[in-house]
């Protein structure tokens, strides 16, 4: 079949016949060839998925309906009558139009007064559910403050300290932002992992699409990307060594190819809330090749014994790889 | 449903205004329990509401009673609600709210209705909210087209027929369908997407469902 040469009977086309692979293909290059061309098709595609729903519309009579409810409603009238409004109450009634003033204008008023919760985790994680359905999840030792109710045009959340990740109720009305010290990041619906440290924080994207905002500077993150931001500089940066394993301290998924020991120390660290120390000895840069599933740290660490000579040793929160001690 | 022109539906504000009431006295009138008000609101919420209530029960006499049910509610109680531009997403939640009743009481929940479920969560119903009205301004463009054309359309994306299959009901040629349906297509998308005349935001709005449904 040839390509007709009016778009819409093209698209029209490609909507009827999905199993044309011939044609998807054309559609295909179609697309790519002009930014227009994909805006159309999208537009027109938005309204051919939405018609078959517009058929429930075909048996709403309104005003055959209305008719049908104002009968309806007059024998529950009948049954139990309404008090009419008569002019012995239009003064309670006066008061009462005054007092709704009063109250849309207290309304006015407590809709730009936002309620602030904090909530900090020390030695667990935890996880709250906000007023939107949004999700933040909180590492060890996070802090962040959410109002009680979103108001208002924007969502705002502050990341005050330490890590957390975010799970984004879609809604394009009202953009959500996580303010992080002097950094913002703008986001419409998705969910993506926010780690404030010191002077910098680091930004990891799961889905969906971020801006990371700092003054002037900015920079759009998408799915598996990740960025860090310089809080004294105010700089961003791509951060192309941010991975999967980024989201460990919430997913128990760990991934490492060809990573040194020292790499693999530093995702152990940030995954399982602990501090670990190499001994002087060990050659940082032996490399491991290995995938861990929602391992507890001890199974890990049992695993990495079978693989290097070295020991690890476990006290409180700190973990001491040395070598072997000679016998 | 002269009133549901393309870009009125989008915000009851500009409904209450253009018909003479503003959003206090509409509420006040709901109130006070003055029919003529209610019969006016009904009207025209009507269509969104059953087409709702109607995507989740089988039949059309039983999405009639969910939204009848949900605004006798209204006459016999007293309702709080502090603002007018709260009204439809309260009529909305409680029609869904009605048709899960239902559901559960004739024990139809569980299967294929347990999409319903997700509507219980305020982000999902805003969503759904505004697929409805999208899919009534389709509606009301559709009825729109003219004669043959709408025919034509209405046999394809509502009744599911192919385009052979049309052509032989309608005693035409496949081509004859095609172009019609490429002409409806064509009108559609000029009516609904790119108005010439827009008083709000409406194509603002419109790209951002877009935007909604390319995630």
């Amino acid at each position: 079949m040839t390509k007709p040469t009016d778009h819409y009977s093209f698209i029209l086309l490609c909507l009827q016949s999905p199993e044309d692979e011939v044609l998807q293909a054309q559609l295909s290059s179609w697309l790519a060839e002009d930014n227009s061309h994909g805006e159309l098709y999208q537009q027109v595609h938005l309204l051919w998925e939405q018609a078959p729903h517009a058929a429930f519309f075909e048996e709403a009579d309104a005003p055959a309906a209305t008719a049908r409810f104002l009968q309806l409603l007059d024998q529950v009238k009948a049954a139990a009558p309404v008090v009419p409004l008569t002019h012995v109450r239009r003064r309670w009634w006066a008061a009462a139009v005054l007092l709704m003033i009063a109250a849309a204008g207290w309304w006015q008023y407590s809709r730009h007064r936002i309620q602030w919760i904090a909530k900090t985790t020390t030695g667990r994680p935890d996880s709250v559910l906000l007023a939107d359905g949004s999700k933040i999840y909180l590492n060890k030792h996070a802090s962040v403050k959410y109002p009680a109710a979103f108001t208002g045009k924007g969502r705002e959340v502050q990341l005050i300290a330490g890590e957390a990740f975010f799970d984004i109720a879609t809604n394009p009305v009202h953009p959500f932002t996580v303010v992080s010290g002097p950094a913002q990041i703008h986001v419409l619906g998705t969910s993506f992992n926010v780690k404030a440290a010191n002077t910098t924080i680091q930004v990891y994207v799961l889905s969906g699409s971020v801006a990371v905002a700092h003054q002037q500077h900015s920079l759009r993150l998408q799915a598996g990307q990740g960025a860090s931001c310089n809080t004294r500089t105010g700089e961003i940066k791509a951060d192309t060594s941010a991975g999967n394993n980024q989201l460990a301290w919430r997913t128990r998924e760990l991934q490492f190819t060809d990573t040194s020991l020292q790499a693999v120390c530093e995702a152990l660290s940030d995954a399982y809330g602990v501090t670990m120390v190499l001994d002087p000895g060990i050659s940082k840069e032996r490399k491991l090749n290995a995938n861990f599933n929602n391992k507890s740290l001890p199974d890990i660490l049992q695993t990495l014994t079978a693989l290097y000579d070295y020991q690890f040793e476990q006290l409180n929160d700190t973990i001491y790889v040395h070598l072997p001690i000679k016998r | 449903m002269g009133y549901l022109s393309s870009h009125l539906c989008l915000s009851d504000v500009y409904f209450f205004m253009i018909s003479g009431l503003y959003s206090q006295e509409v509420l006040q009138g709901l109130q006070a329990r003055d029919r003529a008000v209610f019969a006016r609101v009904y009207e025209y919420f009507y269509p969104l509401l059953f087409a709702t209530a109607r995507k989740y029960l089988g039949e059309r006499e039983q999405a009639e009673e969910v939204v009848q049910d949900v605004f006798l509610r209204l006459w016999e109680k007293d309702f709080a609600l502090e603002h007018a531009a709260a009204l439809k997403s309260y009529l909305f939640r409680a029609v869904i709210n009605q048709c899960i009743n239902h559901l559960q009481r004739h024990r139809l929940l569980e299967g294929h209705h347990d999409t319903i479920r997700h509507l219980q969560e305020e982000s999902y119903l805003c969503t759904f909210l505004e697929e409805q009205e999208l899919r009534e301004r389709i509606h009301a463009a559709v009825e729109r087209l003219p004669e043959q054309c709408r025919r034509i359309f209405k046999l394809s994306r509502y009744s599911g027929l192919k385009n052979a299959e049309i052509a032989h009901e309608l005693q035409l040629s496949v081509k004859t369908v095609e172009n019609q349906m490429t002409i409806a297509l064509r009108q559609l998308k000029a009516a609904l997407l790119d108005p010439p005349d827009k008083p709000i935001s409406a194509a603002g709005r419109l790209k951002l469902l877009l935007w909604l449904f390319s995630i």
